[in-house]
């Protein structure tokens, strides 16, 4: 376990894609022999010789299983999804936080940051951690916040008690130099919708990370409207806007510019697109649901289902659709039929 | 009331109901069974005089003149049955489909010259309040959130009815072979489909000698009732065997997955010829509530449902409830009528 880890720590310091294929195979290997649950799965699915062959554990799995490979230790770290709509929540247990500590910060600073790792000012409409400890979102801007940010000049306006719109929107009227705002769409829409005031006028150089989609929200916007939006009232043009891509079940995240962006993966995860019905990869720019393989799960599983539905690009990189419909109770209907034909 | 003479799907229109039934994906066998016993519910002796008793002494001019049914993407049957209650009451009938089943309502709509079918988009509000405007009753079918969004807009000098999320089990006590062919029956009946369909089997037997049983009885009729997986229902299918599997056991015929488990408590599945088998342990249908639409039962079993209003039937009947079923509890025509006092006649 400690081996392997090492190898995957030298991985993410200096990714060679030509290793991706072989310690994909002993992650996995391994999470079937230590994950009960899941070696239950491959067993009925019938095993695999590479790790493109091992089966998709659904992300509802998380709700009903404990995906761990370790016994459950008080010093855990645990996650949940803070953002869906129904049904009960995810969690994933993560024993060790070292593999997801050094994997978040290159990506992140070569998409959200320019490459540019000085500290800047920061406004976030994500929660910081201590605000809301099982939020992996929150833990990662927390943790990135803590190298990246310039913590006398930054600012926290989500918590628990909701968005202080009047303190947002004054922090980011207060900005001189260059700012990372960090939000979900939906609470950038919200502080939008209860803009009230002057706009903001960020300055040349600051960035937006965007992340969490609507996800079934009421209110929602499509994507050339919300970068008017955010053009009118922050200033910022379209190029400005990174969209970030990443879920409580996974350690890694990808990243692309805009808000409906084209996402690109780090080395150690491999994005793919399946047929629902097949389990099939689906051809670039057919919409299938996205599926991963985050290589640096390693005390979880790997092969993970989402349940968004996305394409790829010629290029490989993931472009969402919103989500799948979801599994519900039956009325006197169709279930599965009715997702797409709402009376 | 010319949908009482459909005693063939042979010729038009029963023909056309057969068709728009399968591009609803349903197969040919698998829709021509499932019309026929709601045609035969209808034409069983007795049938329409039982459900009409629940008029006797209402005063005619409570009848209301024109029926708005939503068909919130239901089986072809349940939209079929409803639209026929209200033609019993000698109303004009509107059916407003689910988006993308205009096909099944216009269907309908050739069987009876008082039936017309109102397509539109359910994303236009405009022709939603149109059509709830124009009709004194209102009849909606499907989700409960679809149920309350369409009860929200209706007046208050107007009647609503609603049958929305409901679920249906069996349970088995030392079945015999036929009983299992008849639950198979029930099984793969509109392939699974609908909240009379059994999502769960319970039964005082393990879980794993249950379900071997089952699927025997199963593997012998499914190939009489052809099943294509479909893209739109194949997450959830395989979101539900993952967990399946992944908790217990799965056992699969040519066209049905049974996920066994030790833990008696109701899952809910998606359909599409998925069902649990579970142990009836601390008789958990009561759980259920009213919830609990249908329990099949095998005859020598002994469970019996917390809520009244539960259909107890046996085997092999489910999905071919009687004309004079009290759907979701309530009775068929009262409903529908307009307010005592009201009248616009």
């Amino acid at each position: 376990m400690a081996e392997l880890r090492g190898e995957l720590l030298g991985f993410i310091a200096s990714p060679n894609a030509d290793r991706f294929d072989g310690l994909a195979l002993r992650v996995a290997q391994r999470q079937v022999e230590t994950i009960e649950a899941y070696g239950r799965w491959v067993d009925h699915r019938g095993g695999f010789d590479h790790w493109t062959e091992v089966p998709w554990v659904p992300t509802e799995a998380f709700r009903r299983f404990d995906l761990c490979s370790e016994s459950p230790q008080g010093t855990d770290t645990i996650f949940e999804p803070s953002g869906t709509t129904t049904g009960s929540p995810g969690r994933r247990r993560a024993p060790d936080m070292r593999l997801y500590e050094a994997a978040m910060d290159r990506p992140f600073v070569d998409a959200v940051l320019g490459g540019d790792a000085s500290r800047k000012a920061w406004v976030s409409l994500i929660p910081e951690s201590t605000e809301l400890p099982t939020s992996s979102l929150s833990h990662m801007v927390s943790s990135l916040a803590s190298r990246y940010a310039d913590l006398e000049h930054s600012s926290w306006h989500l918590r628990r008690g909701g968005l202080d719109v009047e303190r947002a929107a004054e922090a980011l009227r207060a900005t001189e130099g260059p700012t990372v705002v960090l939000a979900t769409s939906f609470a950038l829409l919200n502080l939008f919708d209860a803009w009230q005031g002057e706009d903001a006028r960020l300055a040349q150089g600051s960035r937006l990370m965007l992340t969490g989609g609507f996800k079934g929200r009421s209110r929602t916007l499509d994507a050339a409207d919300l970068e008017r939006l955010i053009e009118a009232r922050l200033g910022l043009p379209p190029e400005a806007i990174i969209g970030e891509y990443g879920m409580t079940e996974w350690t890694s995240q990808a990243y692309g510019h805009g808000v409906a962006p084209a996402l690109q993966a780090p080395p150690w995860l491999r994005l793919r697109v399946i047929d629902p019905l097949t389990l099939q990869d689906v051809a670039p720019g057919q919409v299938g649901l996205v599926a991963a393989f985050d290589l640096l799960n390693l005390e979880n599983v790997s092969a993970v289902l989402t349940s968004d539905l996305g394409s790829l690009d010629e290029q490989g990189r993931l472009r969402l659709h919103g989500r799948a419909p979801s599994a519900r109770p039956r009325g006197c209907g169709l279930t599965a039929l009715d997702w797409g034909t709402q009376a | 009331m010319s949908l009482l003479d459909l005693d063939r799907l042979d010729n038009e229109p029963g023909a056309r109901l057969v068709a728009e039934s399968r591009a609803m994906g349903f197969s040919e066998a698998v829709a021509r069974r499932g019309l026929e016993a709601e045609l035969q519910a209808w034409s069983a002796p007795g049938a329409l005089e039982r459900v009409r008793e629940e008029l006797t002494g209402v005063d005619p001019e409570r009848y209301p003149q024109e029926v708005l049914i939503i068909g919130a993407a239901t089986l072809p049957v349940s939209t079929l049955r409803a639209c026929l209650m209200a033609r019993l009451l000698g109303a004009r009938v509107r059916l407003k489909p689910a988006s993308g089943l205009d096909g099944l309502a216009h269907a309908i709509a050739a069987t009876d010259d008082a039936i017309t079918a109102d397509c539109f988009s359910s994303t236009d509000p405009e022709s939603l309040e149109r059509a709830l405007g124009s009709v004194e009753t209102i009849v909606a079918l499907g989700s409960d959130e679809t149920l309350l969004s369409i009860q929200r807009r209706v007046q208050p000098h107007q009647t609503f009815v609603g049958y929305g999320h409901r679920v249906s089990a069996a349970h088995l006590s030392q079945p015999d072979p036929n009983e299992l062919d008849d639950l198979a029956q029930d099984l793969l009946a509109w392939d699974g489909h609908g909240c009379l369909s059994p999502q769960v089997i319970w039964t005082d037997d393990a879980p794993e000698a249950t379900g071997r049983a089952v699927l025997e009885a199963v593997a012998r009729a499914e190939h009489h009732l052809p099943f294509t997986p479909r893209p739109e229902m194949a997450h959830a299918h395989f979101i539900a065997e993952a967990l399946g599997a992944m908790g217990g056991k799965v056992l699969k015929s040519a066209t049905c997955t049974l996920v066994l488990s030790d833990d008696p408590a109701f899952m809910p599945t998606p359909g599409g010829r998925l069902v649990h088998v579970l142990p009836d342990r601390g008789a958990p249908w009561r759980d259920l509530g009213e919830t609990l639409s249908t329990l099949g039962q095998s005859r020598r079993s002994q469970a019996s449902p917390s809520h009244e209003t539960t259909r107890r039937c046996a085997l092999g009947q489910m999905q071919r409830p009687p004309l004079d079923w009290p759907h979701d509890g309530h009775p068929n025509l009262l409903p529908m009528l307009r307010p005592a006092g009201s009248s616009s006649r």
